[in-house]
């Protein structure tokens, strides 16, 4: 752990968190519809947003139509609102063993980098008064909290992404699948995990939650390793998950290695592309501020 | 540097062979990167890995190609170490080296002894042709650029071409010419020569880096055992002044060429010889039998019994006898043969065949006469007349028994005289010769003729000194120096024990009056101190010389210090300075004088192979040639010269023994040459006693161990595996860095 300030909340950084003061997490489309249940919190007033205007027609309710355009064009508009929707968001982690892989250069595994990523994006909705829920799955899913708003939930999470085991492999395909249809109500779906899964499957699992109309962001976690395969001596490789070992030099393999890395790469990134769904590789010695304040950046760039 | 040279043959042309056999044990070090290889497949990383999958996949795409990959570089490494080792194992070949032409051109002088002791035979095969053979094979293995020279060694040595040839053909074809003499070996002479065209050879830049020296002898005694070389004297008298040391010269040859001698003889060489031919009288005439004796060497450590020695005349068999000879020792023969033919008749001594043949058969060219032509020169008329009835008593009975006839002229019709018709010349009592008449008797005497001087009161003793004596421009001819004239009585002479030849035949006989010959009047004669050859024969009671005798060339000349005619008065006394010519010996003693004058016959053949032979003709043979029949049939043609003595021919290529004939001017004349008796001595010269300088080799190994067959180290294939190895390493470096550059 690069930073282990809080031994309690190891997966918190307050750099990290610092850095993310003043971003949030949004869903990306405009719910229409009232502002229903509309809490008389302090925040409430802030997070009013004027969208659009809409044709009035008979039967709408008299108190949203915008006087003023009325006023200038005699024409009934009613004020259309983002809707400050209860945005429920649901943190899905891979603990499987794959993830437990970190090379002598990298800072900390993508499991940790995984645990800090979902511990900085709980804090964040539940900062932002929204609901978060966590899937830890590995060929099965390990733990399932389900989303709420409520602060004592960060607690919970932390506990729970601090006590994974990983030492199985990934199934992300079915277990996609499985959740869809679980996560009964619409949401961010952000996916914590390093892919190494049949990726057909992977994707098909990402167009069923795309088909519940969830929204999806896929956060690729990678060891630079994984993707460079720096080697140069005789390696004996041995995998994870049973996979075997192999004993090769690096050298004479690089190349195919990578020409293999960028095929699986690429067919990731363009699935998620066309299912629409957010994609952002990360290497795990990528400082985790940076690279969440600039997704979030990014992100609301272009829901806004 | 382990020099067993391992052949392998592939082919017969590919014999390889390494020098350095040790190296070759670091072939071990090829299987250096397999090990390196599989050793280092043992030694890995242990790493966790979680993208296994995707390494598995670009494992299995590439499994083929980075097998081969890995061989590939591991053969060419092992590669790289095998040929690194075979370079420094120094790889030798024997003939590719020499096609190549790789070893180092060298200078080849061939040098083969043509002394006749080569002739001798062994095993079907004689030495020359043995040597000839090797010779051959030398030159054939030679590398290219090789040069050869080819130098017969004999006497005098002969060089077969003036400038070094590399043309092998040539060479070769001239070797199978060359031809045996009948001559011995003059090894000084020899190594001057071969000095001469080393020396020439490196000043020419021919090229060559090398120089060698074969010799291809017998290494026998007569020709190798020079005083010098081995320090002990030799056993024939050497002219010593004529050669430097040959140990000397050796010693200067090997600081420039590689001296090799090549021995073809053998150990034992059992050789027989006719050493010696003579006849005790100087001619003979059909109607008395000539006395002939021979002498027979064994020159082998076997005694000889019963060896049949014959006698030929004009090549027939005429006599056979058997003679038995100890093992290294001589054993004489004696033969009487009556001629009835007169003229000069090839007489031979020969004995039976054995390995070595030209020494078996000795001749000489032996005069029958019918007559002996005597010339007396009367000083007075008269004076001659008591030696011509002396030689002569009855000439006008044909049954006469005395063959000589003698020519009376006067010392004026000397001039004319022509002296070679003359077996003998007598001067009676002339007062003096002319410059001109003392050199044509001096030649005559040299060339082996007779002289006898009878003095008398005519003579002028000033002018005889001056003109025939000791420092005379033209040679001296007298035995002796007139000195003053005696008028003593002596009513004795003295013999001197019988000891000269002249008076020999009157030992025992007292009662031929020899002994009681009186003389009154006499020239005291002075032998000078350096005549070492001059001989008293007779003595006056008082000691004084009465005949003296000399040889003076091939010739002989009597001085007589009185008179032979009566008119010789001394005028104190009035009477005849000696009245020998009226005494009972006068006869027989004049008769000694004329034989003993005219020379042994052996002197004919005592001629040795090698010496020139000549006559003088008359002048009017001017414009013609002489034509001379050799030994072995060619005929060789001369033309005549002309010098002050008249005209004359010389003949010198007299390198066969055996009779040649010369016919010039309507005259025909033999000579018998014969072969040097040392030579037929095959006793061999020690390698002990060779100078280190000389590398000996044995014939049966020479050919095979000589520098001709020797592997060459190949310098070029060497470099060859060398360049190629360092090719394999940059080819190394450039796969392994693409096969990287590939997959990284």
């Amino acid at each position: 752990m690069a930073f282990a300030s809080n031994t309690d909340q190891p997966f918190l950084d307050p750099r990290v968190l610092a850095r993310l003061q003043g971003l949030e997490l949004r869903a990306r489309r405009v719910v229409e519809g009232y502002v229903a249940g509309l809490h008389r919190s302090p925040f409430h007033g802030f997070s009013v947003e004027f969208a659009e205007h809409r044709e009035y027609t008979p039967g709408d309710d008299l108190r949203y139509v915008d006087w003023k355009v009325f006023g200038k064009t005699d024409k009934v508009y009613l004020k259309q609102y983002e809707e400050e929707t209860n945005l429920i968001s649901y943190l899905l982690l891979d603990v499987s063993e794959s993830m437990r892989y970190q090379s002598p250069e990298a800072p900390m595994s993508k499991l940790e980098y995984g645990q800090c990523v979902a511990a900085s994006l709980a804090y964040l909705v539940l900062h932002q008064r929204d609901s978060v829920g966590l899937v830890t799955f590995d060929n099965t899913v390990r733990n399932f909290i389900r989303p709420n708003s409520n602060p004592s939930q960060l607690k919970k999470l932390l506990q729970t992404i601090r006590d994974v085991v990983p030492d199985q492999k990934t199934r992300t395909g079915p277990i996609f699948h499985d959740l869809a249809e679980r996560l009964t109500r619409r949401g961010i779906v952000i996916v914590i995990s390093d892919l190494f899964d049949d990726v057909d499957k992977m994707l098909t699992g990402l167009k069923h939650f795309r088909h519940c109309r969830h929204d999806v962001i896929v956060l690729h976690i990678l060891d630079r390793a994984e993707v460079e395969f720096p080697f140069r001596q005789t390696t004996m490789f041995k995998g994870f998950e049973d996979l075997g070992n192999v004993l090769t030099e690096p050298q004479n393999l690089r190349k195919a290695y990578r020409a293999e890395v960028d095929t699986f790469l690429n067919h990731v990134r363009s699935g998620c592309r066309s299912q629409q769904a957010d994609y952002l590789q990360v290497y795990t010695d990528q400082p985790l501020d940076l690279v969440l304040s600039r997704f979030l950046a990014t992100r609301r760039k272009r829901t806004a | 540097m382990s020099g067993v040279a391992v052949v392998l043959l592939t082919k017969p042309l590919l014999a390889f062979g390494f020098t350095n056999l040790a190296m070759l044990g670091w072939l071990a070090a090829a299987a250096a990167p397999l090990l390196i290889h599989l050793w280092s497949r043992r030694r890995f990383r242990q790493v966790s890995w979680a993208a296994v999958e995707f390494l598995r996949a670009a494992v299995r795409k590439n499994a083929r190609r980075l097998r081969l990959q890995n061989w590939l570089l591991i053969a060419l490494r092992t590669l790289l170490i095998v040929l690194v080792v075979l370079a420094l194992a120094e790889p030798t070949s024997q003939k590719i080296g020499q096609a190549r032409g790789v070893g180092a051109p060298t200078h080849r002088v061939i040098v083969i002894d043509g002394s006749f002791s080569m002739a001798f035979k062994s095993d079907e095969q004689s030495l020359f042709e043995r040597a000839r053979q090797l010779a051959r094979e030398l030159v054939e293995d030679a590398s290219v650029g090789d040069t050869f020279t080819l130098v017969v060694m004999g006497q005098p040595p002969d060089l077969v071409y003036p400038r070094p040839s590399p043309d092998k053909v040539t060479v070769v074809r001239e070797i199978s010419a060359l031809k045996l003499s009948h001559q011995g070996a003059d090894l000084s002479a020899t190594l001057q020569m071969i000095r001469k065209t080393l020396d020439g050879d490196s000043g020419s830049g021919s090229g060559v880096d090398r120089q060698e020296v074969y010799f291809f002898t017998d290494l026998g005694r007569a020709s190798w055992q020079l005083p010098e070389l081995t320090g002990r004297p030799a056993t024939s008298s050497g002219d010593q002044s004529e050669m430097s040391s040959a140990r000397q010269q050796i010693a200067e040859l090997s600081a420039i060429a590689r001296l090799i001698v090549v021995d073809v003889g053998q150990v034992d060489m059992p050789n027989r010889a006719v050493v010696r031919l003579a006849s005790r009288a100087p001619f003979s005439t059909p109607r008395t039998a000539a006395s002939l004796y021979g002498m027979v060497a064994n020159y082998s450590s076997v005694a000889e019994t019963a060896l049949p020695v014959q006698l030929l005349v004009e090549d027939v068999v005429v006599a056979e006898k058997t003679v038995d000879v100890a093992p290294r020792a001589e054993a004489s023969v004696d033969f009487t043969h009556r001629f009835q033919v007169p003229g000069n008749h090839k007489v031979s001594l020969r004995i039976a065949g054995d390995r070595l043949t030209i020494d078996n058969a000795r001749s000489l060219i032996f005069p029958v006469k019918e007559e002996l032509q005597v010339l007396c020169v009367a000083g007075r008329p008269g004076a001659a007349s008591y030696l011509a009835r002396a030689l002569n008593p009855s000439p006008s009975d044909s049954a006469g028994f005395s063959p000589l006839h003698p020519v009376v002229i006067s010392d004026g019709e000397l001039v004319d005289a022509n002296f070679d018709q003359f077996d003998c010349v007598v001067l009676c009592n002339v007062p003096q010769l002319t410059k001109t008449e003392a050199s044509q008797l001096v030649k005559y005497l040299r060339k082996g003729g007779g002289v006898i001087v009878f003095l008398g009161d005519q003579v002028l003793p000033d002018q005889y000194n001056q003109t025939l004596g000791e420092g005379s421009a033209t040679g001296y001819l007298l035995p002796a120096r007139l000195g003053d004239l005696a008028s003593r009585p002596s009513y004795g002479l003295d013999p001197r024990d019988y000891r000269h030849p002249i008076v020999e035949v009157f030992e025992g006989q007292e009662r031929a009056g020899l002994l009681t010959t009186p003389v009154a009047c006499y020239y005291q004669l002075e032998i000078p101190e350096d005549h070492k050859h001059a001989q008293i024969a007779v003595a006056l009671e008082n000691g004084d010389p009465f005949i003296v005798t000399a040889p003076v060339g091939r010739g002989r000349s009597v001085l007589v210090a009185t008179a032979c005619d009566l008119d010789s008065v001394d005028p104190a006394t009035g009477q005849p300075w000696s009245t020998m010519p009226a005494w009972p010996s006068f006869l027989p003693i004049v008769r000694e004088m004329l034989l003993y004058a005219m020379g042994p016959a052996d002197a004919l053949g005592a001629r040795r192979v090698g010496e020139p032979i000549g006559a003088s003709v008359p002048d009017g043979a001017f414009g013609q040639e002489a034509r001379i029949e050799r030994p072995d049939k060619q005929v060789d043609a001369v033309s005549l010269s002309d010098s002050p003595g008249g005209l004359h021919w010389m003949y010198d290529q007299t390198d066969l023994s055996e009779v040649y004939t010369v016919t010039v001017y309507n005259t025909v004349q033999k000579f018998a040459l014969n072969v040097d008796p040392a030579e037929s001595d095959l006793a061999r010269i020690g390698q002990e006693e060779l100078p280190p300088e000389l590398h000996i080799q044995k014939d049966g190994q020479a050919a095979a161990a000589s520098t001709a067959r020797q592997p060459v180290q190949i310098a070029g294939l060497q470099h060859a595996l060398l360049y190629m190895a360092l090719l394999l390493a940059l080819l190394d470096v450039g796969l392994a860095w693409s096969f990287r550059k590939g997959a990284a």
